[in-house]
């Protein structure tokens, strides 16, 4: 089995109620590198605002982490209902979740309590997956029941988990006096990818929201909550920047770079020049400036972008650093990298460890931080920010 | 050809790109302004301070808008 072939891409996007600034909802997402499993939760906190939001943190965090130490779930269960604090209006404590554990083979696990139904789309169509009920009995008497799923996952598969938010959204409009419901989601989600088949899971969580949001007429009234899970093969970017160390070493980063297959960044002025030069081509350089402020980007044959240095890099680890979710705003060659690494799933940093002479300058600006270090921030935001599959070398 | 390296960029080189637009309008159909991802004088030790611009073979160091349109016109004379 080439168990590393797949790759699991996470989004999630949010609105909260109309009037409210925090979402009551919460979505948790964890990569554990070494055992190679994703573990997702989502968890909706009764009522709304802050209150709302504590309790659906409270819930998603420890179903995350207790999911990670492989505690048994009827367990994990007890202790999140007997550890949230108590609503003081409503007398009751409660929040809903859905966690699901995906092993890199496709094997999952997903439980459910309370939430809507969690959907599975296989080829674009609804599949449904045979569950076994959970019955829990807490401390103070009270029954609960949750949903077991569990099945192996196959390429292209995608899993949507939404909240309340999403499958009541429109109650009480005279389209839809019931709200948009289950059955409605499930045939606008089939309409989505038959129109296209390619959909990634930013574009599907982004498209449900806005659509919930609609049936609302733009004033949400509830939190609403997309995550959606595709299981797919990995997309592959490499950024290289810096020229080797050694001169020797410019053709083996030139075939290196030739040969990876999947999109190509390149980052700084001789870099591209050695790689022009190993792999006889042409760099035709823009001049056209724009807001960013950096230095404009070239054109190279055979790559997807070529821009300037360590002021680049130096831009996409602050906007890194600052970004709190995939869509990308803004102009500029730092903005573009950002888009093609949100694009893809597996990172390839190829750094080359030449120290510029030339940026010694004591007259350059202190931001100019030395290349490797810079590298290698962008390589943990991306690993712990934003989940994606890293690898770095030095060269 | 203007240097769009980083060093350049920095020192002054940002400025530069937008030369054309301060070309006489009777010259701007004789001068095509170009770009270089580093013209490499940086490196080199003697060869001047950045901004670097390379005006048809002359590598002109610590380029201004003004030092460019000295040079540019010296060479269309020529």
């Amino acid at each position: 089995m080439n168990r590393k072939r797949y790759h699991v891409d996470v989004d999630c996007l949010q609105l909260s109620k109309h009037g409210c600034e925090v979402c009551g909802d919460t979505f948790l997402s964890r990569k554990i590198k070494a055992e190679e499993r994703t573990i997702v939760a989502v968890s909706d906190g009764l009522g709304s605002g802050i209150k709302a939001n504590v309790l659906a943190t409270l819930t998603a965090s420890m179903a995350v982490n207790f999911t990670l130490e492989k505690q048994p779930i009827d367990r994990t269960a007890k202790i999140i209902m007997s550890t949230l604090p108590v609503d003081k209006q409503r007398q009751i404590s409660y929040a809903t979740f859905t966690i699901a554990d995906i092993e890199s083979g496709g094997e999952t696990r997903i439980i459910e309590f309370d939430n809507p139904p969690w959907m599975l789309f296989r080829d674009g169509k609804p599949v449904t997956i045979d569950h076994e009920k959970l019955t829990i009995e807490l401390n103070d008497g009270r029954i609960r029941e949750m949903h077991h799923y569990q099945f192996t996952l196959q390429l292209n598969d995608r899993i949507i988990i939404v909240s309340d938010g999403v499958t009541q959204s429109g109650i009480g409009s005279a389209t839809m006096p019931f709200g948009f419901g289950e059955e409605a989601l499930r045939e606008f989600v089939t309409e989505q990818f038959t129109n296209n088949p390619e959909m990634s899971a930013h574009d599907l969580a982004q498209t449900i929201v806005k659509k919930s949001s609609i049936n609302d007429i733009n004033k949400p009234k509830d939190d609403i909550t997309c995550t959606v899970l595709h299981f797919r093969k990995p997309r592959r970017l490499l950024l290289c920047s810096g020229p080797p160390y050694d001169e020797s070493k410019d053709m083996m980063l030139a075939q290196m770079v030739q040969e990876f297959p999947g999109k190509k960044v390149v980052c700084g002025g001789t870099t591209s020049k050695v790689l022009a030069r190993e792999l006889n081509k042409e760099i035709d350089v823009g001049l056209a400036l724009d807001d960013s402020g950096l230095p404009p980007a070239s054109k190279m044959e055979g790559f997807d972008l070529v821009t300037e240095g360590i002021l680049t890099i130096g831009r996409v680890a602050e906007m890194l650093e600052q970004q709190q979710n995939t869509h990308i705003k803004g102009n500029g060659p730092a903005a573009d990298i950002l888009r093609l690494i949100m694009e893809s799933d597996e990172i390839h940093l190829m750094v080359g460890t030449k120290i510029n002479v030339a940026h010694q300058d004591p007259s350059l600006p202190v931001e100019l931080e030395i290349r490797r270090n810079v590298m290698r921030k962008i390589a943990r935001l991306l690993e712990e920010k934003f989940l994606k599959e890293v690898k770095i070398q030095f060269i | 050809m203007i240097c769009a390296g980083t060093h350049c960029y920095l020192m002054g080189g940002a400025e530069l790109q937008l030369f054309h637009e301060y070309l006489p309008a009777g010259l701007r159909d004789s001068v095509i302004v170009t770009g270089s991802p580093c013209l490499g004088n940086c490196n080199c030790e003697g060869s001047g301070k950045p901004p670097f611009v390379m005006v048809n073979d002359i590598i002109v160091e610590q380029a201004t808008i003004q030092s460019l349109l000295e040079v540019v016109n010296a060479e269309l004379k020529n």
